[in-house]
């Protein structure tokens, strides 16, 4: 009661440490553990690093957009790889995000384009054809630059909204006389069949070929 | 198969449990209400992944705790091994471990197999289609673990389909989702086709020991799609279901809802050429459903090589004493561990080496000659 004065009132805003940790949480895989750890290892590390970081995430933020032909990410009009005069014209493979098309191009074995849905056909979550990049698919298709494509590799996920996706879109393209495959799936390479999964096996034995 | 050990801790109404089984026969004894049918449950929840009955996952966590955990330590005569398996199930996730190691559904599923009999199953003649459907699927998982996905992809296929009838969606998007419902549906229909194949004559068997004088039973599953085709093949059946779906669409689209497919099919059983829903007698039934429990029982101890661990809940109640004896003859017969619940323990045989533990509100004491 005695130092009444001195009691601090209720604060003007919200505790900038907290806000820091609920919005870093936000972030897919970082529980509030670990963002309390983030949080923490940047207010220790001082201002310098705090500003490169914010200026670092706003860059991305307002420069990275849709390559306006393949819908990769990109800071400029088109991406690299589409601004790369090497890459095969004729196939086009599409993936549902950035870092499936990510993943295909580690492997150096895919010589053609890309593009990207972000995302597939999801009817319980809502997501119908107009929510993914699709229609920008067959406009792009449509386009006199395109004329050389030949081959549309669809490379969804193998899950149930995954396949429809691949099915909806071979339906899309069938007018437009494209050839469209769908990616294999089955056993990986380097992988041993003790430790596939039943599912997976099943597959791989169904969709199994002559010698 | 056995159960050496479990542990729970906020499963149901149990804060923390261990309990030791005996090699050969466990009783859990208690009043009604007390949780006897839990433990059994938590048991059954590491071997199948699913609850004894339909419930939301929420609810097998213990009031205000923020998740359920059971653990089990198993051994099989069969190879020799003894493994670790750790469910933990949180509200809307779940966490598998196998020998201290995090592991996929599909690693975990079939290292411990289950059959349960419970009172529910009583119904299992008389009830509703969706009752022996699910008879049949777990027969199936114990036999083929790779049936849970495809049930899981089967069901999110069909929800997808649905919710695009309710839509008013384009026939375009209709058929893709029919494609993979028929994909999915096949492999699902081919599966349980070929189980009540192999069912028929073990069931019919044992069922005229069972019930004298037996009528002539007759074991058939009644799919919606029909047997125009001899071959009931993956593929076929994919055909027929995939031009059924689309020929039932406007109708589908007007009901909102997907009339043909597995989620419709029966396991329809016949005395001489009368449904036996309408044909048998009160004992008839509880001979037929003791029967069917014992054919999926010899099919999964065939198919290990060892019998799977048996989880009766309050059992001896439900039959009358003679389908009572002929359980328990069987479940002798069978040298397999048992574990069971009941509210009178003088109903239940118990051999030398049993175990009794009392279960009185969440609370499991051994009684001093089960060590």
């Amino acid at each position: 009661m005695a130092n009444s004065d001195s009691t601090p009132g209720p604060r003007s805003g919200p505790d900038p440490i907290l806000r820091l940790v609920q919005v870093l949480g936000r972030l897919p895989g970082i529980g509030e553990k670990t963002a309390t750890r983030l949080a923490f290892f940047i207010l220790r590390t001082g201002l310098g690093y705090a500003e490169e970081l914010a200026q670092a995430v706003l860059d991305a933020a307002r420069k990275v957009r849709f390559c306006s032909r393949c819908m990769n990410l990109t800071d400029e009009e088109f991406c690299s790889i589409c601004r790369d005069a090497r890459r095969e014209i004729g196939v086009i493979c599409v993936v549902e995000t950035v870092p499936d098309l990510r993943a295909i191009e580690r492997s150096h074995e895919f010589r053609g384009r890309y593009h990207v849905l972000h995302g597939a056909i999801a009817p319980l979550e809502g997501v119908g054809p107009d929510q993914i990049k699709l229609r920008e698919l067959l406009l792009r298709l449509s386009t006199p630059e395109e004329s050389g494509v030949k081959e549309i590799i669809i490379a969804t996920n193998p899950s149930v909204d995954g396949e429809a996706t691949a099915l909806y879109l071979k339906r899309m393209l069938a007018p437009l006389g494209i050839r469209t495959t769908r990616i294999a799936s089955g056993m990986p390479i380097g992988g041993d069949f003790e430790y596939a999964d039943p599912a997976t096996i099943s597959q791989a034995l169904a969709g199994r070929r002559d010698i | 198969m056995r159960i050496l050990a479990a542990e729970l801790s906020d499963f149901r109404n149990f804060e923390e449990v261990a309990l030791r089984f005996s090699a050969s026969r466990t009783v859990l004894v208690g009043a009604n209400g007390q949780g006897k049918t839990n433990l059994l449950e938590a048991l059954y929840m590491v071997a199948g992944l699913r609850p004894l009955r339909p419930v939301p996952r929420a609810e097998l966590i213990r009031h205000a705790a923020r998740r359920a955990k059971v653990r089990v330590s198993i051994t099989s005569e069969h190879s020799g091994l003894t493994h670790e398996l750790e469910l933990e199930l949180f509200k809307t996730t779940r966490r598998l471990e196998k020998d201290h190691k995090r592991c996929d559904t599909q690693s975990f599923l079939g290292t411990f197999v289950a059959v349960a009999f419970t009172p529910d199953d009583l119904q299992l003649t008389k009830g509703s289609p969706e009752l022996r459907r699910r008879f049949l699927d777990r027969a199936i998982l114990n036999a083929q673990p790779s049936h849970l996905g495809n049930a899981l992809r089967y069901a999110q296929a069909l929800k997808g389909r649905n919710r695009l009838l309710a839509q008013d969606a384009s026939d375009d998007l209709l058929s893709s989702y029919d494609e993979v419902l028929a994909k999915e549906g096949a492999k699902l229909m081919a599966a349980r086709e070929s189980y009540v194949r192999a069912l028929e004559p073990v069931l019919t068997e044992i069922f005229e020991h069972i019930a004298q004088p037996a009528p002539r039973l007759v074991v058939r599953y009644s799919s919606t799609v029909p047997p125009e085709v001899e071959s009931r093949s993956p593929d076929a059946l994919e055909a027929l279901l995939s031009s059924l779906l689309e020929k039932r669409r406007t109708h589908d689209r007007h009901r909102r809802s997907t009339s043909v497919g597995p989620h419709r099919d029966d396991l329809e059983l016949f005395f001489d050429d009368r449904p036996v829903k309408m044909r048998a007698s009160q004992g008839q039934h509880r001979a037929l459903v003791l029967a069917l429990k014992l054919a999926e029982i010899r099919m999964v101890t065939e198919r290990l090589g060892e019998p799977p661990v048996l989880l009766l809940d309050d059992i001896s109640s439900e039959l009358d004493r003679e389908r009572s004896r002929q359980l328990f003859e069987a479940v002798e017969a069978l040298r397999g561990q048992v574990i069971l619940s009941t509210t009178d323990e003088r109903q239940v045989p118990a051999p030398p080496g049993t175990y009794f533990y009392d279960v009185s509100q969440g609370r499991v004491s051994p009684r001093p000659s089960s060590a």
